[in-house]
C-alpha cells in the first residue's frame, strides 16, 4: 500500500492540535471545492484535502493513521502486525471475511487497495452500517445485519467533441471503484467500459449511468454514475446550448452587394445567401443546422457577418476603390456630432 | 476483458422521483429532504390529481432534483453546514451559474479574436 501524508497534504505540523486541521482543511476546502472553485485541478486536489481531514477530524482514525508511522509520499509501507485489531479494522465487512482476518489473522494484504479506502473500512467497522463519510455504509455485512444497501453513487467527467455531440459518441470509461468482492474484501478494481453517449449532449450537462456506480448489497441495488459532458473547443463552431456560432468572413463588396456563400455545417456545407447591405456583426440563422435536441428538433447555426476587408491591394483594386471613395456619398459617421465635440 | 457498452440516459429522462428515491441518492434523511422543501430549496412538482379526501399525496420531484440533493450532501458535508447555510450556497451558485450560462452565450457570439 502507497503512502499519503495526511499533514503535508493540509499543510500543518504532525501535532497540530484539532483546530488548526479543522482551519486548515476549511480554508483549503474553499480554495479546491469543485462546487465553488474554478480552478481545473480542484477536483482533484479537494480530493487529497478531504481524505486527509477525514481521517485526521476524528481521534481515533488520527491516532490509528499516526501508529502507520511516517513514510515518504507514495512510498510503499505495510501497517505495525497487530494495527487492524487494535483498530478494528475489517470489523465491517463482516463475518470474519473483511481485511483485518482476510488471510487468518496473520499478515496483511493491502494490493490494490490505498489509505482511503483503508480508512473508510475503519469508520464503516465502527459505524456498524450506519454509514461513513460520503457514501459510506455500503458494507456487505455489520452489525446491521442483511438488510439492502445501495450501492454509491459516482460522478465522473468525459470530453467530448463537438462532432460527437452531434453524433452521439461511444466513450471509454476506465474507473477505478472500490468494491467488495465475493468473499468481502474491499478492493480498488479498475472497471473499464464503454457508454454510449446520446447525440444532442450539450456542455456542462449531467448524463446518468444507471448501475454503473458502486455495488449494492444484500439485494440493495447498484449506485449510479453521474457523467459530466464538456465540450472540447472545436475550431469553427462555437456552442452555446444546442444553437452554434460560426464567424463568417465577407468581403466589403459581398456584404454590400449580396452574395451567395457556401458555409460549413457539422452536416455537411451549405449555401448561404448574403442579403445585400449586411452589415458586420449580423447574424443569418440557419435554421435546425445546430445540435440535435433530444426533446426534438434541433437548435440552429447562426452565422455571424464579420466584413474583412484585403490587407494588400494591387493597382487595379486600388484604383477601384478610389474610385468608390470619390463617388459614394455614404458617411458611416453621420450619426456623430459635427465639429468633434460629443458635449 | 469482456467490454460491454452502456447506454446513458439524459438525468430527466428518469421521470419524477418520490421523496424516497431523493433519500436513496442523496443519503440525507426524509426530515433534512423535507426542511429542504420547506426553505424552497426543493420545490416539489405540482400534484397530478387529489388525493383520497384529507390525505396528502405522496410529493413528487422533478428528476433534476437528484443533482441538486447530491450537492446539498456535498456542501453540507465539506463545509459543515446547515439546512440555511445549504440554501443560501445553492441559492448563489445557482446565480453564478445562470451568469456563466449569459457570459458563455455572449462569448458565443462574439468574433473568435475577440473572445
Amino acid at each position: 500500500m502507497k503512502y499519503t501524508d495526511y499533514y503535508a497534504a493540509l499543510g500543518v505540523a504532525r501535532d497540530a492540535p484539532e483546530a488548526e486541521i479543522k482551519k486548515a482543511y476549511r480554508r483549503l476546502a474553499r480554495q479546491y471545492h469543485p462546487d465553488v472553485s474554478k480552478d481545473p485541478d480542484g477536483e482533484r486536489k479537494f480530493k487529497e484535502v478531504a481524505e486527509a481531514w477525514a481521517t485526521l477530524r476524528d481521534p481515533e482514525k488520527r491516532a490509528a493513521y499516526d501508529q502507520l508511522g511516517q513514510h515518504g509520499p507514495g512510498e510503499e509501507f505495510q501497517p505495525p502486525p497487530d494495527w487492524a485489531r487494535r483498530y478494528g479494522a475489517g470489523t465491517g465487512a463482516g463475518a470474519g471475511a473483511g481485511m483485518g482476518s482476510a488471510d487468518g489473522g496473520g499478515g496483511f494484504s493491502f494490493e490494490d487497495l490505498d489509505l482511503s479506502d483503508l480508512f473508510a473500512e475503519l469508520s464503516r467497522g465502527r459505524a456498524a452500517g450506519g454509514g461513513g463519510h460520503r457514501g459510506g455504509g455500503a458494507g456487505p455485512g455489520g452489525a446491521g445485519g442483511p438488510r439492502p444497501m445501495r450501492g454509491e453513487d459516482y460522478e465522473a467527467s468525459a470530453q467530448i467533441s463537438l462532432e460527437d455531440a452531434f453524433n452521439g459518441a461511444v466513450v471509454d470509461l476506465d474507473l477505478a471503484i472500490p468494491e467488495y468482492d465475493d468473499s468481502g474484501r474491499l478492493t480498488r478494481r479498475a472497471r473499464p467500459f464503454k457508454a454510449r453517449i446520446p447525440k444532442g449532449a450539450t456542455d456542462g450537462q449531467r448524463l446518468r449511468l444507471p448501475g454503473k456506480g458502486g455495488r449494492g448489497f444484500n439485494g440493495g441495488r447498484d449506485g449510479d454514475l453521474y457523467l459530466n459532458i464538456a465540450l472540447r473547443p472545436h475550431p469553427l463552431f462555437r456552442a452555446d446550448g444546442h444553437d452554434l456560432y460560426l464567424d463568417l468572413p465577407v468581403a466589403p463588396w459581398e456584404a454590400a452587394l449580396g452574395a451567395s456563400v457556401e458555409v460549413p455545417t457539422m452536416s455537411g456545407a451549405v449555401r448561404l445567401k448574403i442579403p445585400s447591405g449586411t452589415h458586420a456583426g449580423k447574424q443569418l440563422r440557419l435554421a435546425g443546422r445546430g445540435l440535435p435536441n433530444p426533446r426534438g428538433g434541433a437548435g440552429d447555426l447562426y452565422a455571424i457577418v464579420h466584413v474583412v476587408v484585403p490587407t494588400v491591394l494591387d493597382e487595379r483594386e486600388k484604383e477601384l476603390f478610389e474610385a468608390l471613395s470619390a463617388a459614394s456619398k455614404f458617411d458611416p459617421r453621420s450619426h456623430f456630432p459635427r465639429g468633434g465635440s460629443a458635449s | 476483458m469482456k467490454i460491454e457498452v452502456t447506454e446513458i440516459r439524459w438525468v430527466d429522462q428518469h421521470g419524477p422521483c418520490s421523496l424516497h428515491e431523493l433519500v436513496e441518492a442523496s443519503q440525507l434523511s426524509a426530515d433534512e429532504l423535507r426542511e429542504l422543501v420547506e426553505l424552497g430549496v426543493l420545490r416539489p412538482l405540482p400534484a397530478a390529481g387529489s388525493g383520497s379526501a384529507g390525505v396528502e399525496p405522496e410529493p413528487r420531484f422533478a428528476a433534476e432534483c437528484l443533482v441538486t440533493v447530491r450537492a446539498v450532501r456535498r456542501l453540507r458535508e465539506d463545509f459543515d453546514l446547515d439546512a440555511h447555510g445549504v440554501s443560501v450556497a445553492l441559492a448563489l451558485m445557482e446565480r453564478i451559474k445562470t451568469l456563466e450560462r449569459q457570459l458563455r452565450a455572449l462569448h458565443a457570439q462574439l468574433p473568435d479574436s475577440m473572445s
